[in-house]
């Protein structure tokens, strides 16, 4: 039997409304209709319908909730325009966030990458404040940010040896001012004083799985060092993804911004409502290596534009203070997320996620930035080093 | 304009329109009389198309939200395409974007039970047998429908169950009709199976009930 006749006899019970049902929204359909001629658009009143269960007076929280409401209706602007960021700041539609994508990908495309000379390396750093709860025990419920800072160097060669130095936990914010006083009494681990440095042909830090060995392998310097066979290299590299990039892997995705987008609808596999939330998230996955090359950057930029929802925040700033433009989507209404990235270069220089939501994490109140990062490149002459030479 | 607006809808077919779904929407500018006529047009097939996606409770909200929308959108129409169906149904499929925990619900207890628990039938004795076989495949198909990646689902549904031609579900999508050709191909393809299982128990040899539910 032909498979879409068999879909056809699915639910083909359900019949048509009776007419009462269908007197019923008719009445529904013009009373808003009624709304919409006169000078009160029915898209308000929709958009207020849309809103009544989470109606809120900050206006971060209508932002996301707006933009988590529309996002499913193709190139609506329901109440969008008026809608501004904690900040005040203008919150504009989609149109606008597409636009700044776009030159950004331009802008990439123009810019391209400064080729590696032998003996050079492309040094990576990201700095980046989250948010840490603690799970149980003496501490458990504590909630505050932490900064880690990564550094990587990343060699001409690819699958040549890269070296990667990482301080966590070196800065610790509390929010609320209990927890503070409980961290020292439940004796919260200290913060962080030493510097772990990795080095490993192709990137490849940490052996596969979850298990590290309880020794590691380290050279004299107390670096830890693997040594991976060319074979194991390439095995590995074979299997790069989105939250691990690798050249084949970024190499076989496509090029045309649709069918890119596609292909991360289609990896990604979004969760029912959060397909599109998904999408961009695997954007920001595969951004935040730092490893993506100029074509496949302007490539992703101008996928994201096709994203429903992502929509513009006409001006945001990194962890470290560098102004650029972000495009966000709200997480169903919980939280905001914006990559931030310079549109005259086309380079990604970080990503926020903004609370929308007073208690989504207790005591934290709407508008708090939980997550914050600020990215960089640069060519650098020598492995550690940090400042051109 | 009052009388339209109070005019209950028709419960006989309609009469043949006298003018195009897009003359009704060029023509609805800020006097939206026009629109009641596209609803008492469309609104009850739309209806039954959201029902069997997301029940009938869903279905009387978003067939609602959709005109009003469709309405809200109207400058946007192309009117060149005298049938707006796909316009509508679009805009709907957009709607139901927000229901998809609703809808996979009514899948997953579809493809659990084989019975719609949303309405009642009867079932004579002697049809009992082949609503068997009818079930389990009822219950294979809701999951595997259940499990499309959701612009796969709604490229399926909108041509099986809604009735548009790939290039009006293109539109409807706001996607190529190539685009629509390759998605429908790819669900198609994970359904293939069952309609396969199917006629193979009709024609071949019987598969044990146990075989269709799990095999």
């Amino acid at each position: 039997m032909d498979d879409i006749t068999l879909v056809r006899q699915l639910r083909a019970e359900v019949t048509e409304p009776d007419s009462a049902t269908l007197h019923r929204i008719r009445n529904n359909v013009v009373a808003g209709l009624r709304d919409g001629s006169s000078s009160r658009p029915a898209r308000a009143r929709l958009g207020v319908r849309l809103l009544a269960a989470f109606r809120h007076r900050r206006p971060a929280v209508r932002f996301g909730l707006v933009a988590a409401a529309v996002a499913a209706v193709v190139a609506s602007t329901i109440v969008v325009d008026a809608v501004t960021t904690p900040g005040g700041r203008p919150v504009v539609g989609h149109a606008a966030a597409a636009a700044e994508l776009r030159r950004a990908a331009a802008a990439a495309i123009r810019a391209s990458d400064q080729p590696l000379q032998p003996g050079q390396f492309y040094y990576l750093r990201t700095v980046a404040v989250a948010g840490n709860s603690i799970g149980g025990g003496p501490c458990g419920g504590l909630f505050y940010l932490r900064k880690d800072v990564y550094e990587t160097w990343v060699p001409k060669a690819w699958e040549e040896q890269w070296m990667q130095r990482r301080v966590d936990e070196t800065e610790r914010q509390f929010f609320r001012p209990s927890d503070e006083a409980r961290a020292n009494q439940c004796q919260l681990h200290p913060l962080s004083a030493s510097t772990e440095v990795r080095k490993a042909p192709a990137g490849l830090f940490y052996p596969e799985g979850l298990q590290r060995p309880a020794k590691e392998p380290q050279d004299g310097t107390g670096a830890v060092v693997y040594d991976l066979s060319p074979e194991e290299v390439t095995r590995r590299l074979a299997a790069g993804n989105w939250q691990s990039p690798t050249p084949q892997f970024m190499a076989g995705l496509p090029r045309d911004p649709k069918q890119l987008l596609e292909r991360i609808y289609r990896d990604s596999k979004g969760q029912w409502d959060s397909h599109d939330d998904e999408a961009f998230l695997f954007v920001r996955d595969v951004l935040r290596s730092g490893v993506v090359p100029a074509d496949l950057r302007a490539a992703l930029f101008s996928a994201a534009a096709l994203i429903p929802g992502v929509r513009l925040v006409s001006d945001s700033v990194n962890l470290e203070g560098r102004h650029g433009v972000a495009v966000a989507m709200s997480d169903e209404g919980k939280t905001r997320v914006e990559m931030i990235f310079d549109p005259e270069t086309g380079d990604v220089i970080g990503e926020r996620e903004v609370l929308l939501t007073p208690n989504y994490i207790e005591g934290v109140s709407a508008g708090t930035a939980v997550a914050y990062t600020a990215v960089s490149r640069q060519v650098v002459g020598a492995m550690g080093a940090t400042a051109k030479n | 304009m009052t009388v339209i607006w109070n005019e209950p809808p028709r419960d006989g077919p309609p009469e043949r329109p006298a003018c195009t779904d897009a003359e009704l929407i060029a023509g609805s500018g800020d006097l939206p009389e026009a629109f009641a006529v596209l609803f008492d047009r469309h609104a009850a097939a739309l209806h039954r198309y959201l029902a069997r996606r997301a029940g009938g409770l869903i279905a009387e909200d978003l067939v609602a939200q959709a005109f009003l929308v469709a309405f809200e959108q109207r400058a946007r129409y192309d009117v060149r395409r005298p049938d707006a169906r796909a316009w509508l149904y679009g805009i709907a499929t957009n709607l139901l974007r927000r229901h998809h925990r609703d809808e996979e619900r009514l899948l997953r207890a579809l493809a659990r039970t084989g019975v719609d628990t949303t309405s009642a039938h009867p079932c004579p004795a002697d049809q009992i047998a082949d609503r068997l076989d009818a079930n389990a495949m009822s219950q294979r198909l809701a999951a595997a429908i259940a499990g499309l990646p959701a612009v796969e689902r709604d490229v399926l549904l909108l041509h099986a169950w809604a009735e548009l031609d790939l290039e009006e579900v293109g539109r409807a999508l706001g996607i190529p009709s190539g685009t629509v050709r390759s998605r429908l191909h790819r669900a198609r393809k994970r359904l293939r199976p069952l309609a396969s299982l199917m006629s193979g128990a009709a024609n071949d040899h019987a598969f044990t009930k146990e075989e269709l539910r799990y095999g």
